[in-house]
């Protein structure tokens, strides 16, 4: 692009003071939305130090009055946390692990191959995550009680070996990769394989790492599914058994919010620990039909 | 020679885990779920009978159905260009080197992270029409209290305000990865042409983010059109159903009303026009620029 | 010789076996959550394992408003519980698709123990399909302090009375807009139902006829959309009624008497009376609406014996007493109506143990459709400006289809 008479790097002091505007205009905006993201998290988070009166109260405070760690002593004594964060843990780390593995292999085979059957299986996937849970929800519970899978470890788990959502992710993130990388492998004779763990895998990185925290925070806050399968409270997740802290006729906000913070955590946790792997560039382009 | 072999058969090695765990849990359920969507099943009965496409007649004629329908679209015009905008325009601020990307990126993803229980109840508590955040803040310029989730007018866009919240983060990471990946070479390039600063996002950036949009774009759709869970917890479909969506009546129709067929067929409906959608959504937006990688 | 100690042998290895198997008994029970009923039921099961040795009882916890969309897949599928609770509207249909069966109880016995009112959808044949459990009733609560600071000395009796006690303690601040209610019903389907029936109407006949819609279930349907609209004493802007009936904002709720335990445990020392609801005019019954739920046996069960020995432990009177005691929650034997053990721990009782006698049972069996579609009518008429009578008339259509599509479930 060529613009006439193009002014740039002027030294003078409008633009220097131009681009300093805009910065700070730029860490406002950030740091307004930034708020308004955080705000209902930090809620709860506060809700959570409050008492049962406080955090139901109106007009409602911000800050906790007389803040108490009553709440996170009650959601241990009364329900056998530390048994349901083992068996969330249990039920999120295989499934996401071998949801990445699976889907950054058909990514990788549905991206850089050309074979019979490529086109249609990629759209059988992308179609069927379009058909809604609520009705297939219900044959597939009958399918995994005839089979035996209910309430067992396996039966969460065998439900949340594949993901279309990454499986779709990881062939576009593939498809910018260099053909010429590959093929020089080849001729170095390298394997189909060897060239997967070997160059794929280590080009990927930012884009395996998106998905294992996307992943991962879908399997540890599923709800549906485990309360379908889950029939016994030594088997339950956290995402089922905050609720129970509420009662029929009242609920009790303190509690559900302390429970909340607690199940929150590690999934933040991971989320800080994965940045680095973000920050390595990746190329994403080229829908090639 | 096997050298050979493990090449023709490499690509089929590594889809078929992937597609067959996926088709084995959703493409035998959609099937029978599309079969049951000509029957008058009502989950617990053991006898049901065929209907040919009686529930499907019954549709066209269904005004709840219809409604849940106009609501689950202007649900997604609300949500949609919300989140792909703004998550854009989030990612390309904090792209331009700014300090503590680490910090907010965390925060911009805190939403995707809360349950969604938690986060309906306290975005009520924000609606609140006595004591919510938001009429506190429509007081300070002057605006009068509004009940926003009790009014037909406001509730669903309320509800919306609160799903772009919810999907912002996540797209934003989404977005980031993929600038990364835009080689600084173009815009080395189109800076000694003398490009300023819109004029690089807009010839280079926006079309070399075709793809990373199409992508959110389909996604957010589908999320879009399934919107159901905020809705049951915060208005439960009210008030006079305008915060009705089809999930919301197909779950009531299968679970509370226990017609699990009818709620079959308006799932298929619900397929074949998300189906349309991503369609029409890959045709406008799936030319992407390709280029050699450097 | 031999073969005889072998045949000895190999009868006493069969009858020891089948005696373990005999012995080993488990009951899967499914129940919708609450804390105190969760401490309850496990003591109950404790006890109940004690009387019966090798009977497991084993007990889950779902929270009420998933409770159907577990079961329901869980008894398509057949692997649901033994026991587990209907709400009484359900189980008709339930009995009609096989899926629970009748209770191996004594049915003369049933008859006569029980509140008539809450088992008006279990029996069949005089034989029960599920004994009543979590019975509710309509009550007034009001706070007792804004009525001594407001001098006023007589509960309402009549509805008369009742607006002129509510107007009298709604207040506003400057700006018009309103600091304490005087009443609220919060559009909640068993309270409108209450006023509706307090004129006397009939609301279905058999065959599923709608009878309600006539001019005086329509006085009842207008008083409830009057006091939002024309004495202002509810205002639907209000935010939760029960935060505000907490906090001193509100000065009379029509409620579930579950509700005392609700406020007791978040606002203790908060004033509270119970009374009956007002009758419609001077010397009219108290009718107000019960809903209630059942325990019932599922039709798969293979311990149909032991399941109806459960059940009835559930539902005995000195498990009702200790419930009620717990939780708050009704019971629905005649003979603890009037249980002084009762009236000593909680006073307050007095009046929602009275309204069981001029309790009718919920009028529609689809419980959850028909609460959903009276309240979307006083909204029609409360936020969308409707007229009483337009949105009346839209109400009885809707009654009418949900019992065709839903109750009948055909097409």
């Amino acid at each position: 692009m060529r613009t006439e008479g193009a002014v740039f790097h002027q030294p003078s002091r409008y633009y220097l003071w131009r681009s300093r505007v805009i910065k700070i205009l730029t860490y406002l905006t950030l740091i307004a939305i930034a708020v308004i993201m955080l705000i209902p998290f930090l809620w709860m988070i506060l809700g959570s130090f409050k008492t049962v009166r406080e955090a139901m109260q109106f007009p409602p405070t911000f800050l906790p009055e007389n803040p108490t760690l009553d709440n996170y002593r009650e959601v241990f004594s009364r329900l056998p946390f530390a048994r349901y964060y083992l068996n969330t843990v249990i039920t999120s780390v295989i499934p996401t692990v071998i949801t990445v593995f699976t889907a950054a292999m058909a990514g990788f085979g549905f991206s850089k191959y050309r074979f019979a059957l490529g086109s249609f299986l990629f759209w059988l996937i992308l179609a069927t995550m379009m058909v809604p849970y609520p009705v297939t929800i219900v044959p597939l519970y009958i399918m995994a009680y005839r089979v035996g899978l209910v309430n067992s470890y396996t039966g969460i788990i065998a439900v949340n070996l594949s993901s279309a959502f990454g499986i779709f992710m990881m062939r576009q993130f593939c498809l910018s990769l260099p053909d010429d990388l590959l093929d020089a492998a080849r001729i170095d004779g390298s394997t189909e394989f060897g060239i997967f763990f070997r160059i794929i895998l280590p080009l990927t990185k930012p884009a395996l790492a998106t998905l294992t925290i996307f992943t991962f925070t879908g399997n540890w806050n599923a709800y549906m599914w485990p309360l379908l399968v889950i029939n016994s409270d030594r088997l339950r997740t956290l995402s089922l058994a905050i609720p129970l802290f509420n009662g029929q006729y009242a609920s009790f906000p303190n509690l559900v919010y302390a429970a909340s913070t607690m199940a929150v955590l590690p999934v933040i946790v991971l989320f800080v620990f994965n940045q680095r792997y973000f920050t390595e560039g990746i190329t994403m382009t080229g829908m090639k039909e | 020679m096997w050298f050979k072999l493990q090449r023709r058969i490499a690509p089929y090695v590594f889809v078929l885990p992937g597609v067959v765990f996926y088709l084995m849990v959703t493409f035998i359920p959609a099937v029978i779920g599309i079969a049951l969507s000509f029957t008058n099943w009502s989950i617990i009965t053991p006898n049901f009978r065929w209907l040919g496409l009686r529930n499907y007649e019954r549709l066209l004629g269904d005004q709840v159905f219809i409604t849940s329908l106009k609501n689950t679209f202007r649900y997604a015009l609300w949500l949609i260009p919300g989140v792909v905008i703004l998550s854009f325009l989030l990612a390309i601020l904090l792209n331009a080197k700014v300090k503590g990307m680490v910090v907010f990126r965390t925060i911009y993803y805190l939403p995707m992270v809360t349950p969604i229980a938690v986060a309906s109840v306290i975005w009520m508590w924000i609606y609140d029409r006595r004591a919510g955040v938001l009429n506190y803040l429509t007081g300070l310029v002057g605006l009068p209290p509004r009940n926003w989730l009790n009014e037909p007018r406001t509730a669903l866009g309320a509800i919306a305000v609160m799903g772009i919240w919810l999907a912002v983060g996540g797209n934003v990471v989404i977005y980031l990865a993929a600038l990364k990946g835009i080689s600084q070479s173009y815009y080395e390039a189109a800076e000694i042409d003398g490009a300023g600063y819109w004029q690089k996002i807009r010839y280079i950036t926006l079309p070399l983010l075709r793809p990373t949009t199409l992508f959110v774009v389909i996604t957010t759709t589908m999320g879009a059109l399934r919107a159901f869970a905020q809705m049951n917890i915060m208005t439960q479909g009210g008030p006079l159903r305008s915060t009705t969506t089809i999930v919301f009546y197909i779950f009531q129709t299968a679970f509370t009303d226990l017609r699990m067929g009818y709620a079959a067929a308006m799932s298929i409906v619900l397929f074949l026009i998300t189906l349309v959608l991503t369609f029409i959504n890959w045709k406008f937006l799936g030319k992407g620029v390709s280029y050699d990688a450097d | 010789m031999k073969r005889h100690s072998v045949v000895l042998a190999v009868t006493l290895l069969i009858v020891l076996s089948c005696g373990a198997a005999g012995f080993a008994q488990t009951i899967v029970h499914w129940q919708h959550h609450s804390p105190a009923r969760n401490e309850m039921v496990e003591k109950l099961a404790r006890e109940f394992e004690a009387q019966n040795p090798g009977v497991t009882i084993e007990f889950e916890s779902i929270p009420l408003a998933d409770y159907y969309t577990k079961l329901l897949p869980a008894l398509a599928a057949g692997s649901g519980p033994d026991v587990f609770q209907l709400r009484a509207g359900d189980v008709p249909r339930y009995k009609e698709y096989g899926v629970i069966q009748e209770l191996a109880i004594d049915h003369e016995k049933a008859l006569a123990e029980f509140v008539p009112g809450s088992y008006g959808y279990l029996v069949y044949d005089g034989k029960f399909y599920g004994l009543p459990t979590d019975v509710q009733t309509i009550v007034l609560f009001y706070n007792t302090e804004i009525f001594a600071e407001l001098g006023i000395e007589k509960v309402p009796e009549t509805w008369g009375e009742l607006i002129e006690t509510a107007l009298e303690i709604v207040d506003y601040d400057e700006d018009g807009v309103m600091l304490r209610m005087g009443l609220a019903h919060g559009n909640y389907g068993p309270v409108i139902w209450t006023l509706m029936a307090q004129t006397g109407t009939a609301f279905q006949d058999e065959e599923g006829n709608m009878l309600f819609n006539n001019p005086q279930a329509l006085e009842g349907f207008k008083f409830a959309a009057d006091w939002i609209t024309e004495y202002g004493v509810e205002d639907p802007d209000f935010g939760s009624r029960w935060t505000a009936f907490r906090e001193g904002q509100l000065g009379m709720v029509y409620a579930h008497p579950a509700m005392l335990g609700s406020f007791r445990s978040t606002h203790p020392d908060l004033p509270i009376g119970i009374a009956e609801v007002p009758a419609r005019q001077a010397g009219e019954p108290r009718t107000n609406v019960m809903t209630n739920w059942a325990y019932v046996a599922s039709a798969r069960t293979e311990n149909a014996e032991l399941a109806a020995k459960w059940i009835e432990f559930l539902t005995s009177t000195e498990a009702q007493r200790e419930w009620t005691i717990q939780t708050g929650e009704l019971p629905s034997r005649v003979e603890l109506l009037e249980d002084p053990e009762l009236l000593e721990y909680e006073p307050l009782l007095a009046a929602p143990l009275a309204s069981l006698e001029s309790a009718i049972p919920y009028p529609f069996e689809a419980l959850a459709q028909m609460d959903t579609a009276v309240r979307n009518a006083l909204q029609m008429v409360t936020i969308g400006g409707e007229t009483v009578e337009a949105a009346f008339d839209w109400l009885a259509a809707e009654a009418e289809r949900i019992y065709e599509e839903v109750v009948l479930g055909e097409l």
